[in-house]
Order: structure tokens, then C-alpha cells, then sequence
């Protein structure tokens, strides 16, 4: 397996990271979504494979498809044109090396794992499978969301100075503050804020940032947006506020002390 | 981005159609694996469809040698006794550092002394079959276990063991032990003049006898994510996680109870009759239900719903089997209840598992999962399961018959 370390598509050479890539975007598109079971313990290339096409689910063929050659393309740039200057009929054997070398790497690892034969004997430990649900990307206009998610306070900020919108609504009604108070991102709370954002915006269905940090358990991202001024007897459209929803680890930080409130 | 479907443009679908169907073709002529321990044992082949069941391979005890096989030098077999505190102790230890792993080895199964002792005594059981393997300083390195079962497959009424826990020491994974414990649990199994065995795995091996896959219901979603048991698409909050799979305080059956001893005669026998419609199912003593589902804190729960006359109608239960979360800052264990026996006749089994999952929940659980086998999958979706990455074959050693479907099987395992 080792001195099988490295492939060659075309004369490049690829790391396994890219060779997993490669793999997993031409049995998503070949085959669509794994259904192969998970193989044993030491067959540590098989579980990698394994791993990297099954995070793939619910991608559709055609995408996979896509980014398959986008990939070679990446890596290998000229194979196009060299296919394109052979005589028509022969333009898709380029492609088709490049994914027969993926196949043989896949039947390569013959080594049977004799030791990890049985192990795995019992129950198996399994985990939630990825794709499910609505796994659409963030478009390219609504960069600010996964920003606010992922923390990127410098991101925000070079975003709203460039013009976006500071409380921009997706097609939920969900401002980047909604996204920061649920992913319990604080300083990005305190970004927005101090940028001007709007405390109490509402999402589609009545809901405030401090209704969401309030129903994550938020305890830091609930301090923050109280002190803020949010309300917490905003009530959404089903008639709950913070107030009414809250559990006793955040309820106590919604009571602001007197002297304040006045 | 565009240049990407410059590509496209540029290739022909034609073109794209027939390198996917040649390179396709070229996937399925690999063949199949080669298992060079497994296709010597005992096992339908791949692809074999037979007719009529039954063994394949027939001995007598006189042809069983009576002394253990060879073991590599510095290694000797021993018997482990989980009743005694220090060497439960050992197994615990031997399991919880070496056992089961998720294929990103994020999480392992962490078996309770407490859980391994249930699993491991239950009526009729032989401590000569919870095999060990202690290194030459005393330290147990390996084991593999079976445990007594009458089981019923087609129609047929089998003695069988359930083969569980083979568990080999990291250290040692070089050594080619596994098929050595298999071989040595089989000749003692077939010493006591049982030939036929089962177990499942996450692997496939020569041949599955059924085929399950995993479901996990979310019972404390803002955790399963935190650990990366589960993740968050991008687009989904966590509020709405968490109102989505928000259970009901209480459950809607009022007259739910923890089984009692005197509810035993009753519940066996409804589960007996219960299990009587699948292809494959354990064949319990009323003895056995009793080990088997007679609650036990932090190791299995049984619920049961009765009528007037104290006759048992309806019944949930599930077993508790923690995984420790590798490396976490903040959380160190994940508790999994999974589905055990089920058997509703007064309310429909969606309304008797929604009140298991409450039950669960309230008993801490974060996640409770099931495999699609039995009437599974019935409520999988309306009660919000999610599909999981992991596999279950079902295997029978030395018997040959159909493969059957997951709704076709009867039994769960520990």
C-alpha cells in the first residue's frame, strides 16, 4: 500500500488528498449516494474512501460530475485540449484514463485486513449520515450568513463596508445576528451590533436573535443582546417571547436588574 | 465556476455518457473480495441461493479436538469472569481502550462493567465461553465471547450461541489473533455439542444472512451536533433544530410503568407470540425475558402498558450503551439508548415508540437509535430518525439458507 503512495494522472502526481477527492466525486458520480457498507477496522484506505464518498451524499450525479473535471482540469490543465486535438470519437479517453487510474487504485488494495476480519463483531457504532435535510450552500450574495456563522468578524466587516446590508434577510427573514445569536458566536454579536445592526429584527416566523440565543441555551450570545436592549417579551407569531420559552440556565439573564429597566 | 461548464460545453454529453458507462462497467467486473480466513470457514457462499436450509458443515464432539489451538508465544488463553470485581474490571478496560470505533474515530463504545455483566450471564451461560488472552506479565489482551440462545430460523428451531465482544489490543493487531479467537471459541462451542452461531458486524464478511442499516433519532440535538455526531447545514439554525425534535414532557400513554417481576409471565408471552411472525428470532425461556428485559439501571429499560386485569398489552425497551467522545473539551460521554424489543397492540407502534423515545429522554439519553429490522420501519420517519453511516450484517455460522430482509429479522443484539 505504501509504495502505492502516489498516482499520476497525466504525469502530475497527487497526494491521497486529491486522490480521495478524485475517488469520491467519481463514485458520486457514477453511482450517486453510498450504499456500500463501512469496510473493517484496519482497512484504513478502504474506511478512507469509504468516508470521503459517503460525506458526498445527497450531491447529485451531475455536480459530481462536474466537479470531477473541474478537478483534472485544476490539476492537469491541458487535457482538455489535448483530447480536443485528437480526431473526434477519441476526445472522451482522457477522461476516461484519468477515471479508470481511480479505479484501479480502488481494486489496488487487494491486502486483506485478515486481523480486522472479525473485529467488529457486535454492534457497529454509527453516526448521523451527512446530506440530509436542506444541505444548499450559501449563494454568493449571502456570504455575510456563513460569515456571521462561522465567526469571520473581519469578513463582516469588509462586507459591510463594500455595501451589504449589515441586517440583510434570507429568504427565511433571518439576519446575520440571527445566525451569530444561534451559532453562539458572541464577538461576532458584538460586530454586528456596533455596526449598527438592529437588535430585535424578526425572522419569517416572528422570531428575534434573542428568541434564538435564548432557545440554543446561548448563555454568553442571551447576556449580550440583553444588554443590548432586546426585548424579551417580544412575542413571535406562535404568541412565545424569550420569556415565556426560556430554560432556567438563560431565564435569570433575560431579569434585568431594576436600576436599568428604568 | 464557469469554467466548469465551459467543460461541460465543451465535452459531449454523448462523450461523458459513454466513459461513465465503460468506466461503470469496469467497477462491477472487479469480482468479489477475497477473505482469506472467512471463505474457510463454514459459511454460505456469495451469491449461493439455497434451497433448503440447513448445516453445512456436519460434525460429532469426537471429531473436536479437545485441547486449545496454538497461541503465538507469550501469549496463553485464559477464562474471564465477569462476576469477579477486579477482572470485570480488566474487560471493561480491555473494551473501553480497544473496542469499536466510528469510522472518524470520534467515538467508542464504552460498555458498563454493569452492561457487560447482564450481556455476558444470562441463563445457562458458561464462563468456559467468555475466552480471554493474557500477555506472559498477566494483562488481558484479547477476548471473544458466547452466550447460549435457542434460536429460530424458517421454521427451523436451532441451538445456537450469539458470539459477541471479540476484542483484540491495539498493540497486538499485527498478530493475527482474531481468527485464532474465532477458531477457539468455535471448537469450544462445538465441544459442548453446539454447532451453529450468530453474531453481526459492521463489516461484510462471506455472508450475510440479513443486511440492516442504522437510524438515530436526536433526543438532545445542540450536543449530537456539538460532539459531531450530527452536524448543522448551513442553512438550518439550531433554534429550529431544537424545536424540531422537542419531545412532549410526558408521555401520551398515562399508564406507562417500569416492568416489574410479576408482569414477567404476561410480557413473555406476548412477546413470544410477537416475535413468532419474523424469519429470524430468539426463541427466550420465560427465565431468560427475564434476564434479558427486567429493567436495570444505567443498562436496559423495559416500559409496559397493562389492562385491567393486569395483563400485559404493550411493551418498549431499549439498552443503554454510552460511547466515550475522544478528545472532546466539553463532553466526554455520549449516551445512546438503542431499541430493544417493542411490541404494541393497544395503541399503534409509532404512538408506543414516541413514548419510548420520552421515556429515553427523560432517563438522559442523547440519542436513540434503531435498526430498520422488525416493524422499524413504520415510524423511522414519522418520528423523525434520520439515517446513520452505519451498517449491521447479520451472520449464521455453519447454516445455510435465504437471505432475508431487515423487516424479516427478529433479533437485536448487544
Amino acid at each position: 500500500m505504501a509504495a502505492n503512495h502516489m498516482i499520476t494522472v497525466k504525469g502530475v502526481a497527487l497526494s491521497s488528498d486529491q486522490r480521495l477527492e478524485l475517488y469520491s466525486l467519481f463514485k458520486q458520480a457514477t453511482e450517486g449516494d453510498c450504499e456500500d457498507p463501512k469496510p473493517g477496522l484496519i482497512d484504513l484506505v478502504g474506511r478512507a474512501k469509504w468516508g470521503a464518498w459517503n460525506r458526498l451524499r445527497g450531491m447529485e450525479p451531475v455536480e459530481a460530475m462536474k466537479s470531477y473535471l473541474l478537478k483534472v482540469t485544476e490539476l492537469c490543465p491541458d487535457w482538455l485540449a489535448e483530447a480536443q486535438g485528437q480526431p473526434p470519437g477519441d476526445a472522451g479517453t482522457v477522461t476516461q484514463e484519468d477515471m479508470k487510474k481511480d479505479l484501479q487504485w480502488e481494486g489496488s488494495d487487494k491486502e486483506e485486513d485478515e486481523n480486522g476480519a472479525g473485529l467488529g463483531f457486535g454492534v457497529t457504532v454509527s453516526t448521523m449520515a451527512a446530506g440530509q435535510g436542506n444541505t444548499a450552500e450559501w449563494g454568493a450574495n449571502e456570504e455575510i450568513f456563513a460569515a456571521a456563522s462561522d465567526g469571520d468578524v473581519v469578513r463582516i466587516r469588509d462586507l459591510v463596508s463594500s455595501g451589504v446590508k449589515v441586517d440583510a434577510q434570507d429568504e427565511e427573514g433571518r439576519t446575520p445576528l440571527h445566525f451569530a445569536a444561534d451559532r453562539g458566536q458572541s464577538s461576532v454579536i458584538s460586530s454586528l451590533l456596533a455596526l449598527g445592526a438592529a437588535v430585535d429584527s424578526r425572522d419569517a416566523d416572528g422570531m428575534t436573535p434573542l428568541a434564538y440565543a435564548v432557545a440554543c441555551e446561548n448563555e454568553k450570545e442571551v447576556e449580550l443582546l440583553v444588554q443590548a436592549g432586546a426585548d424579551a417579551n417580544a412575542a413571535d407569531n406562535d404568541g412565545c417571547t424569550p420569556m415565556s420559552s426560556a430554560e432556567e440556565s438563560v431565564k435569570h439573564l433575560l431579569i434585568r436588574p431594576e436600576s436599568s429597566a428604568a | 465556476m464557469s469554467n466548469g461548464a465551459d467543460i461541460l460545453r465543451m465535452l459531449k454529453k454523448q462523450q461523458i455518457e459513454s466513459a461513465l458507462a465503460r468506466a461503470g462497467a469496469a467497477a462491477a467486473s472487479k469480482g468479489p473480495k477475497e477473505h482469506k480466513f472467512w471463505d474457510t470457514q463454514p459459511m454460505k457462499k456469495p451469491g449461493e441461493e439455497p434451497e433448503e436450509p440447513g448445516e453445512i458443515e456436519t460434525k460429532t464432539i469426537d471429531d473436536v479436538k479437545p485441547e486449545p489451538y496454538n497461541m503465538p508465544p507469550g501469549f496463553e488463553w485464559c477464562h474471564v469472569d465477569v462476576m469477579d470485581a477486579a477482572e470485570a474490571e480488566e474487560v471493561y478496560t480491555l473494551l473501553s481502550e480497544n473496542y469499536v470505533e466510528d469510522d472518524d474515530n470520534m467515538f467508542r463504545f464504552d460498555y458498563s462493567k454493569e452492561f457487560l455483566r447482564w450481556a455476558l450471564t444470562p441463563p445457562g451461560y458458561s464462563a468456559e465461553l467468555h475466552v480471554g488472552v493474557r500477555s506472559s506479565k498477566g494483562k488481558l489482551m484479547g477476548l471473544i465471547t458466547a452466550v447460549p440462545t435457542q434460536m429460530r430460523v424458517m421454521g427451523s428451531s436451532i441451538k445456537t450461541v450469539e458470539i459477541n465482544f471479540l476484542c483484540v489490543h491495539k498493540k497486538l493487531r499485527a498478530k493475527r489473533l482474531a481468527p485464532v479467537l474465532i477458531k477457539e471459541i468455535t471448537r469450544r462451542v462445538n465441544r459442548m455439542g453446539v454447532w451453529q452461531a450468530v453474531y453481526t458486524a459492521g463489516v461484510v464478511l462471506p455472508t450475510p444472512l440479513a443486511c440492516c442499516r442504522y437510524y438515530h433519532r436526536s433526543l438532545n440535538p445542540k450536543k449530537l451536533i456539538e460532539v459531531g455526531f450530527s452536524r448543522l447545514a448551513n442553512r438550518m439554525t439550531m433554534a429550529r433544530t431544537m424545536k424540531l425534535y422537542k419531545l412532549p414532557d410526558n408521555t401520551n400513554s398515562a399508564n406507562v410503568s417500569a416492568m416489574q417481576p410479576e408482569d414477567v409471565p404476561s410480557a413473555h408471552a406476548l412477546l413470544s407470540k410477537y416475535l413468532e411472525q419474523f424469519k429470524l428470532a430468539p426463541q427466550l425461556s420465560e427465565e431468560e425475558f427475564a434476564h434479558w428485559l427486567l429493567p436495570r439501571e444505567g443498562v436496559v429499560d423495559c416500559f409496559v402498558v397493562k389492562d385491567r386485569n393486569g395483563k400485559v398489552t404493550d411493551m418498549c425497551s431499549f439498552y443503554h450503551l454510552p460511547s466515550t467522545v475522544i478528545g472532546h473539551a466539553k463532553h466526554r460521554t455520549l449516551n445512546a439508548a438503542y431499541s430493544f424489543y417493542n411490541v404494541a397492540t393497544t395503541v399503534t407502534m409509532t404512538e408506543l415508540m414516541r413514548d419510548s423515545l420520552v421515556l429515553a429522554r427523560n432517563l438522559g439519553m442523547d440519542v436513540f437509535n434503531a435498526l430498520n429490522l422488525m416493524q422499524n420501519q413504520e415510524f423511522l420517519q414519522t418520528l423523525k430518525f434520520g439515517i446513520g453511516d452505519g451498517h449491521l450484517q447479520y451472520y449464521l455460522f455453519n447454516w445455510r439458507c435465504k437471505e432475508i430482509t431487515p423487516q424479516e429479522v427478529g433479533l437485536v443484539l448487544l
